[in-house]
C-alpha cells in the first residue's frame, strides 16, 4: 500500500481515480486545484502524487518545479497526466523533474503499470 | 613572291638594284669610252672621274634609301601595325606622309570611340543580365515546387532548394533515375516524344514518397517541376468515424451498467474503451502532422538576436515571422531582470534541434514563463499568444537550471535536404558535355579531407569529414560536413591540430551515419583528397563497420603536384598552396572543410598546368602514376590510389 496523492479537477477523472486506487488498496487523497498542493505534498509527503497539468489556476508543470526545487521531496514521484497528448509535453514534463507521464484518455492497465514502476512494486 | 618580303626589305632591294644597275652602266660607258681612246692620261682621267662617280652615285642612292626607309618605309610599316591594333600613330613619325598619318589618327580614333561605346553597351548589357539571373535565381531558390532539369542523358545539370528537399541526395551529373523510379519518368518521355510540349505525371521516390509534377521537353534535355502529392495519410475524417463508432457502441453498454455485468459485456466495454482511446490518439498524430509547411534557415529565424558561437547551416520547420517575434519578446523579458540572453543552437539529431536561450542569473518559473507565452509577441497577429505559436508549431518551451546557468530549451523540427548550399545549382554546360569525356576538365569529383584521432588510417578514427562537389571544372557549390563521434576519446596532440575535442563531438553522428551520408554525397563521383592513401584507407578500413564502401575511382594532389614539379620539391598542402597562390586562412587550415576547399582549389589549377604537359584525362593520369610514383616514394611508400588498392599511412599530405 502506498501514499498517494489525486490532483486533478475533472470529477469523472477523479471518481475512477478513487475507484482504482482504492480496489488496489491505495491510502490516498484529492485535490480539485493547484494552488495549495505544493504545501499538501510538504505536509503530507505522499509516495506518489498524480498530477493533472491543466489545473484551473496553477500549472502542473509549476508544481512539479516547485517540488523538485525543494530537497527534502526529492523522494516524492510524480505521475503527470494530461489530455494534450503531443511528444514536446511529455518532454517538458521530464524535463521539469517528472518521474512519468501519462496521456489521457489513458487505459487503467497503463496507469497501474506506471504506478507500479514508480513505486517498484509489481503491477 | 617578293609581296611576301616586308615593306622596307623591297625597298631596300630596289635600291640595290638602283645603285647596281648604275655601277654596271657606268662600268659599260668607261669600256666604251676607253676603247676609242690611245692616251694613257685620258684613260687614267676617265677610271679616276669613273671611280668618283661611281661612289657617288653609290653613296648618293645609299642616301636616298635611309632617307626613304626612316621616314616613308618604316612609318608605313607602324602604321599598318597601328590601325591592325587601333594605336594612333605618333605625329614625329609620319610627318612625311603627307595626310595618310592625320586619316590614321583620325581613323584610330574614331575605332577607339566605337569599341568604347560597344563596351560600355556589352557591360551594361552584361550587368542587365547579371541583374536578371539573380532575380531569377532568387525567384527560383524561393519556388515553392521542386525544379529539376535534365540533359539529354537523363543526367542533373540543374535544381532547386525545393528539389533538394524533395529528393535528398540531389547532385549534379548524377542520374535522376537514382532518385525517382523510372517507369514514370519513361512514360512521361514518351509522351513528349508524341509530340505534345509538357505532361503531367505522378512518381514515386526510391524512399516510397509519392511526388506530381510536370515534365517539360527543352532544347538540351527536360526540366522537371516536383511537388510532395496529396500526403498519404488517413484523413481525419477516419478517425472521427472510428471515434463516433466506439462512442455509440459505448454508449448503451454503459446505460446496461445498472444490474450485475455478465463477462461478456466487461469484455465488450473494456474493447471499445481500448480503441476509444486508439482513435483519439491517432486523431492527435494527425492533427499534429498538420503543423507547419514552412522552413526557415537560421539566419531567418535568429535575425536580431544575440546568438552565442556560430550558427550551423541548417533549416528548421518554422514559421519565421512568428517564431523571431516570440523568441524576440522572451529575450526581452529575460533582459529585464537578469543578465542578456544569449541564443544557441544545439542539434540533436538529423530530425531535431534545440533552440536554447541561456542566461547567467536566477532561473526562471514555469509560472513567469507561462505569463509571457499569455501575450501576443507579434503586432501584426494581436489574436496569436506565444502558446498558440508554440501550439501551431507542435512543440513547446521549458526552462532548466544548472550549475552552468539556465536556459530555455525550445525544440525545432529540422527541414531535411540541408546538405547542399540551398538556393539554385546547376551548371547548363553538362547538357552539352560529351557523354562519357574523361577530360580532367570535364570529371564530377569529391574533393574530401578527414580529420582524425591520429596518423594510422587502420588504428585511428575520424572525428571530422567534409567534402565539395566539382562539375565541368569548377565548384558547384554543393557540400558535405560533419562533426563525427569517433567512440573513443581524442587524444591531446591531435586536439591541438585540429582543435576537436571530446565535448564537440559528444552529440555528432557515430561513424556509420556520417561515412552513410557522405558515401551517398561522394556516390558515382572520382574522390580526390591531398595525399589520398591515408584518407581513402581511413574510408576503406571503416567498411567493414559502417558498410559503406568505397569503391570510387581516386585522384591524388599529391600525385598530380609531383607530375607538374617532379619529386625534387615539397608537395605538402602548404607547400602546394604557395605554387599556386592558394591563400588557406590561419583559422581554417587542419578543419576539414577549409582544407577541403584547398584540395579542390588546388586541383583545378592543376588541370592547366598538367594540360600543358600533356596530361588531360583521367587515364593519361593513371599512364603517368606509376612512374611519379616513384618520385615521391618517400612521401608515400604505398601511393596506389590510382590502381584502387587501399593505402598505407602517408606523411606528405595533410
Amino acid at each position: 500500500m502506498a501514499r498517494i496523492l489525486v490532483v486533478e479537477d475533472e470529477d469523472n477523472i477523479a471518481t475512477a481515480l478513487d475507484f482504482l486506487l482504492t480496489r488496489d488498496g491505495h491510502d490516498h487523497d484529492r485535490m480539485a486545484t493547484g494552488a495549495e498542493a505544493v504545501s499538501r505534498i510538504r505536509a503530507t509527503h505522499p509516495d506518489l502524487v498524480l498530477l493533472d497539468v491543466m489545473l484551473p489556476d496553477v500549472s502542473g508543470y509549476q508544481i512539479v518545479q516547485d517540488v523538485r526545487a525543494d530537497p527534502a521531496l526529492s523522494d516524492v514521484r510524480v505521475l503527470m497526466m494530461t489530455a494534450r497528448g503531443s511528444v514536446v509535453e511529455r518532454r517538458k514534463g521530464l524535463a521539469l523533474g517528472a518521474d512519468g507521464f501519462i496521456a489521457k484518455p489513458f487505459e487503467l492497465s497503463e496507469l497501474r503499470s506506471e504506478m507500479a514502476r514508480l513505486l517498484e512494486q509489481p503491477c | 613572291m617578293l609581296t611576301r618580303l616586308s615593306l622596307r626589305l623591297r625597298v631596300l632591294l630596289i635600291f640595290a638594284g638602283l645603285a647596281g644597275a648604275g655601277a654596271v652602266l657606268l662600268v659599260l660607258a668607261l669600256l666604251v669610252i676607253g676603247a676609242g681612246s690611245s692616251d694613257p692620261q685620258a684613260l687614267d682621267a676617265l677610271v679616276q672621274g669613273g671611280l668618283i662617280a661611281g661612289f657617288g652615285g653609290l653613296a648618293a642612292v645609299t642616301l636616298v634609301w635611309f632617307l626613304f626607309d626612316r621616314h616613308v618605309a618604316r612609318p608605313i610599316e607602324a602604321l599598318a601595325g597601328g590601325l591592325r591594333t587601333g594605336q594612333a600613330p605618333d605625329p614625329d613619325d609620319t610627318r612625311y606622309l603627307a595626310d595618310l598619318g592625320p586619316a590614321a589618327r583620325d581613323a584610330a580614333e574614331a575605332r577607339a570611340r566605337a569599341a568604347e561605346a560597344l563596351a560600355e553597351a556589352v557591360a551594361e548589357h552584361a550587368a542587365e543580365l547579371t541583374r536578371e539571373k539573380a532575380t531569377l535565381e532568387d525567384i527560383l531558390s524561393d519556388f515553392g515546387a521542386g525544379a529539376v532539369m535534365v540533359d539529354p542523358q537523363g543526367r542533373v545539370v540543374f535544381y532547386n532548394a525545393s528539389a533538394a528537399r524533395l529528393l535528398p541526395g540531389l547532385a549534379l551529373d548524377r542520374p535522376l533515375d537514382r532518385h525517382l523510379l523510372p517507369g514514370a519518368l519513361q512514360a512521361a518521355v514518351a509522351r513528349l516524344n508524341a509530340g505534345v510540349d509538357a505532361t503531367d505525371l505522378i512518381c514515386l521516390t526510391h524512399d516510397g514518397a509519392r511526388l506530381s509534377g510536370r515534365m517539360r521537353q527543352l532544347d538540351q534535355g527536360t526540366l522537371l517541376i516536383l511537388r510532395d502529392h496529396a500526403p498519404n495519410r488517413p484523413a481525419p475524417r477516419q478517425a472521427l468515424e472510428s471515434l463516433r463508432r466506439h462512442a455509440a457502441t459505448l454508449v448503451p453498454m454503459l446505460d446496461a451498467l445498472d444490474g450485475p455485468m455478465p463477462p461478456d459485456l466487461t469484455r465488450a466495454i473494456r474493447d471499445e474503451g481500448q480503441g476509444l482511446a486508439l482513435a483519439t490518439r491517432h486523431l492527435t498524430e494527425i492533427l499534429q502532422s498538420d503543423a507547419i509547411g514552412s522552413r526557415a534557415s537560421l539566419p531567418e529565424l535568429l535575425a536580431g538576436l544575440p546568438v552565442r558561437g556560430e550558427l550551423p547551416r541548417l533549416s528548421v520547420i518554422c514559421e519565421a515571422q512568428a517564431m523571431n517575434a516570440l523568441l524576440s519578446l522572451l529575450v526581452d523579458r529575460l533582459g529585464r531582470t537578469r543578465h542578456p540572453p544569449r541564443l544557441r543552437i544545439m542539434p540533436q539529431d538529423s530530425a531535431e534541434a534545440h533552440l536554447r536561450i541561456e542566461w547567467q542569473g536566477a532561473p526562471l518559473a514555469v509560472e513567469q514563463l507561462d505569463h509571457w507565452l499569455d501575450q501576443a509577441p507579434d503586432p501584426e497577429q494581436p489574436d496569436q499568444s506565444g502558446a498558440d505559436i508554440l501550439q501551431r508549431h507542435g512543440t513547446g518551451i521549458w526552462p532548466e537550471a544548472d550549475d552552468k546557468g539556465c536556459a530555455l530549451i525550445l525544440p525545432l523540427g529540422l527541414a531535411s535536404g540541408d546538405v547542399t548550399g540551398g538556393g539554385l545549382t546547376y551548371d547548363f554546360a553538362l547538357a552539352s558535355r560529351g557523354a562519357a569525356s574523361s577530360r580532367l576538365s570535364d570529371l564530377t569529383c569529391v574533393v574530401f579531407d578527414t580529420e582524425t584521432t591520429g596518423l594510422s588510417p587502420t588504428e585511428d578514427r575520424i572525428v571530422q569529414i567534409a567534402g565539395v562537389r566539382i562539375a565541368r571544372g569548377r565548384l558547384t557549390g554543393e557540400s558535405f560536413e560533419t562533426l563525427v563521434n569517433p567512440g573513443r576519446p581524442i587524444p591531446p596532440r591531435a586536439t591541438q591540430i585540429h582543435h576537436i575535442d571530446d565535448r564537440m563531438v559528444a552529440d555528432a553522428p557515430d561513424l556509420t551515419a556520417a561515412l552513410t551520408a557522405f558515401h551517398h554525397f561522394a556516390e558515382d563521383a572520382i574522390l580526390i583528397a591531398h595525399n589520398a592513401p591515408f584518407d581513402m584507407g581511413l574510408l576503406r578500413a571503416a567498411a567493414a563497420e559502417t558498410g559503406a564502401h568505397f569503391d570510387n575511382r581516386v585522384l591524388d594532389t599529391v600525385l598530380l603536384s609531383a607530375m607538374v614539379w617532379g619529386g625534387s620539391v615539397p608537395h605538402t598542402l602548404d607547400a602546394l598552396g604557395e605554387r599556386l597562390d592558394i591563400q588557406i586562412p590561419p583559422e581554417d587550415r587542419h578543419t576539414a572543410m577549409g582544407d577541403t576547399l584547398a584540395t579542390a582549389k588546388a586541383f583545378l589549377r592543376l588541370i592547366p598546368a598538367l594540360s600543358a604537359k600533356g596530361i588531360e584525362r583521367f587515364e593519361d593520369v593513371q599512364s603517368n602514376a606509376r612512374r611519379f610514383r616513384r618520385m615521391i616514394e618517400d612521401a608515400n611508400p604505398d601511393q596506389s590510389s590510382i590502381s584502387g588498392a587501399s593505402g598505407s599511412r602517408g606523411t606528405a599530405g595533410d
